[in-house]
This record gives C-alpha cells, sequence and structure tokens, in this order.
C-alpha cells in the first residue's frame, strides 16, 4: 500500500513536472518578444547601459528555455522509463543516430570517433540514443582547447550485462567529483562552458530506468570515461541469436 | 468582395493579441476586421450567433488551444460543426505547443494549419505572412483550379 502511495506520487510530481515545463514557457516567450518591441519602439532612445541590460534580459531568458528544455527532457525520460517498450536493440543504431544529429558540431570540431565492436542488448532504442547525444554533446563541451578531440566507443561483456564504455580525449576532471557530475543541475564550470547540468542526469535516469548502472572515471585534464551497463539478450530466446551474433564486444 | 474579410481570434493572452493584430497589419495587406474573443466560451457564443447570418459570418480564424473555459479543440469543433459556409472557414491553431499529440488532434480536429507561436518577434510577425498565403490560396481556389493540397501539407509540419 505504501509503495502504491509512493508511486502514485512520484506520478503526480512527474506529471506536475511535464506540465510546468511547457507552461512555463509561456511567460518567458513574452517576455523575450516584449524586450525586442522595447528595444525597438525605443531604438535611438536607449543609452548604452539600457542595450546591456536587455542583453542581459535576452541572456537570462535563453538559458531559462535551455534550463526548462532539459527539466523536460529529463521528466520524459522518467515518464518513457515508466511506459517504456523494451526490445534487442543492436547498440551501434542508436549510436549512429546520435552522431548523425551532432554532425554539424563534430565535423566543425574534426573531432576523431572510433568505434569498436558493440552489442545487442535489451532497450528503448530512442533513449538509448538520448544518452549518446548526452554523451557526444558533453565531449565536445569539455573538449581539450589543445588537442584534436577523439572519442573511442568500445563495449565488454560479462554473463549478465553488456558494457559500453564511451571515452574522450577532453579536460576531464577531478576523480573525486566522478558521482557529483550525475547529479541535478551540477556543473563543475561556470559560464565559459555552456550547460545547465542535466545532461548526465538523464542518462543515468535512462540507464538506470533500463535496469543499468553508469559511471564516469576521469583525471583533470586526461579525459573522461562513462561506462554503462545493460542488460544483453541473454534469456530472451534463439531467435534473436543472428542479431546477437553480430554483437561480441571488441 | 462585399465586406471586409472578417476575423475571429481566440487568445487570452493580451500580449498574443497584440502581436497577431501586428503580425495581420504588417503582413495581410487585405482589408479586415478582427473581432476578439478573450476565453474559448466567448469564441463559442460568437460561432454560434455568427452561423447562418452571412453579414456576421467569420472568413478565418485563429485559436489558441489553451483557452480558459472552453479549450481551443472545441471551438475548432464548434465551426466545423456549423450549418452555413463558416464549416469551410480557414482555421488556424496557435498555440506554443509543440507538442505532437496537440498537433494530431488539431488535424484531426480539422485546422488547416499549426503555429507554434515563436520566442522571437520577426518569426511571431510572421503569422501575417502565413494567414495572408492561406486567404490568397483560398481566394484563388473560388476562381480557378485548386491548389489546396500543397498549402495543407505545408501547414502542417510548421
Amino acid at each position: 500500500m505504501a509503495n502504491a502511495n509512493l508511486l502514485r506520487a512520484n506520478r503526480e510530481l512527474e506529471e506536475l513536472t511535464y506540465v510546468a515545463s511547457h507552461d512555463f514557457r509561456e511567460p518567458l516567450r513574452m517576455i523575450n518578444i516584449y524586450t525586442e518591441l522595447l528595444m525597438q519602439e525605443c531604438g535611438q532612445k536607449l543609452s548604452q547601459e539600457a542595450s546591456e541590460f536587455a542583453g542581459y534580459i535576452h541572456y537570462s531568458v535563453e538559458r531559462m528555455e535551455h534550463l526548462i528544455q532539459d527539466v523536460l527532457q529529463y521528466s520524459q525520460a522518467i515518464h518513457d522509463g515508466r511506459q517504456q517498450q523494451l526490445g534487442p536493440v543492436p547498440v551501434r543504431r542508436p549510436l549512429d543516430s546520435a552522431i548523425g544529429i551532432f554532425r554539424a558540431s563534430l565535423d566543425s570540431a574534426a573531432a576523431e570517433i572510433e568505434i569498436g565492436d558493440l552489442p545487442v542488448v535489451h532497450a528503448e532504442e530512442s533513449q538509448l540514443s538520448l544518452v549518446f547525444q548526452n554523451l557526444l554533446s558533453n565531449s565536445l563541451k569539455y573538449a581539450h582547447p589543445e588537442r584534436t578531440s577523439r572519442i573511442r566507443i568500445w563495449s565488454t561483456e560479462s554473463p549478465d550485462f553488456q558494457t559500453i564504455h564511451f571515452a574522450d580525449n577532453g579536460i576531464g576532471f577531478e576523480p573525486e567529483f566522478s558521482e557529483r557530475i550525475f547529479g541535478l543541475f551540477k556543473r563543475l564550470h561556470g559560464r565559459e562552458v555552456p550547460g545547465t547540468g542535466l545532461g548526465l542526469a538523464i542518462c543515468r535516469r535512462i540507464i538506470e530506468a533500463h535496469g543499468g548502472q553508469i559511471r564516469a572515471e576521469g583525471e583533470s585534464q586526461q579525459g573522461a570515461t562513462f561506462i554503462f551497463s545493460l542488460k544483453g539478450l541473454g534469456d530472451h530466446g534463439p531467435g534473436y541469436a543472428d542479431i546477437a551474433g553480430r554483437g561480441q564486444s571488441g | 468582395m462585399a465586406r471586409a474579410m472578417r476575423i475571429l481570434l481566440a487568445e487570452d493572452n493580451p500580449g498574443d493579441v497584440f502581436l497577431v493584430k501586428r503580425a495581420l497589419s504588417r503582413h495581410l495587406a487585405v482589408e479586415h476586421e478582427l473581432v476578439v474573443a478573450n476565453d474559448g466560451d466567448a469564441a463559442w457564443k460568437l460561432i454560434e450567433s455568427a452561423d447562418g447570418t452571412p453579414a456576421a459570418s467569420f472568413d478565418l480564424f485563429i485559436i489558441d488551444l489553451n483557452l480558459p473555459v472552453r479549450p481551443g479543440l472545441e471551438v475548432l469543433a464548434r465551426i466545423r460543426r456549423c450549418r452555413g459556409k463558416m464549416s469551410r472557414a480557414i482555421v488556424l491553431v496557435v498555440t506554443s505547443s509543440s507538442s505532437m499529440p496537440d498537433r494530431d488532434a488539431a488535424r484531426r480536429g480539422g485546422a488547416d494549419y499549426y503555429f507554434c507561436k515563436p520566442s522571437d518577434l520577426a518569426s511571431f510577425l510572421n503569422l501575417g505572412i502565413v494567414v495572408r498565403d492561406l486567404w490568397n490560396v483560398r481566394a484563388g481556389e473560388k476562381t480557378s483550379k485548386p491548389q489546396r493540397r500543397a498549402v495543407r501539407g505545408r501547414g502542417m509540419t510548421s
């Protein structure tokens, strides 16, 4: 009974987050547009300082919009996690789709990506793509300024789990922060690096909803590695053997 | 045309009412009369009393989805149920929701266009261009062969 109450409370909280995320955008839209109008109407009369103030409003609105977008994605991840349709997914497929989404940024950073053999796991494909999108975005944001970005993705296998490793050669982080970076709105950098501090929290939420685990290893200036495990096809029957055959670890 | 084009705007946010007016006055370039309903029920009543009265009927509707009292989708359904020619009037759904379920519901309800309220001024004012184009295509249909499919297709993706 207590459990049922908790489930209901959680569900209500999720619904509230979802609705709020949509409704929060409304006033922001108004603030943005009417600041623009104010600027246009008062154009010549505005002092240098007033234009600067308008710039701050604009910056804050944009930042708030990003925050809301990420909160929305996070609550969506929780929501979908509850109703997800798990099936056999060759990890390469959501990875490729995520790389496709980030193609332009990866190209302009001249990033190198090396992909080893990847297994077939029991997962929801779009959610897994979201994990890769967040990891790619993370690697691009925290690239080392003095070297070409290199991202490597490979897998290892244990009896029950398939483990995916996602490593970059970016600026990394102090090992003591390896847990904190998965917290909601937790960031290790200030305004110089854009971001809301939700990307890795979303990854963790998704992987855990799949019954897996995610952790990070890093060293300052030496890059970061994200390691997550997902259930392999294990007992799901010989029907998947033909797909699974491609998925041996590299 | 005997009288000015009549537009009903169902919108509860005064900020958006102002923006829609500005978008229309900037881009529509057709003499028009705009009637504003601040909630779904007010819109409903205006439609009901105008149905079958050619002088009072509306040629085009701009409907927000998230309206007080009655949601925009009910207003849309009411328009499509009209006995007179208003049942075939152009309807734009204008909303801040970008969600697929809302888009689908608007399409199923018979909306001609789904305009997602942008958060910058210039993009918002483009609403006037959309209204102008939909209106011109509809006017063209009355005199020549229809080109409706092209506009319909583009409309729902925006």
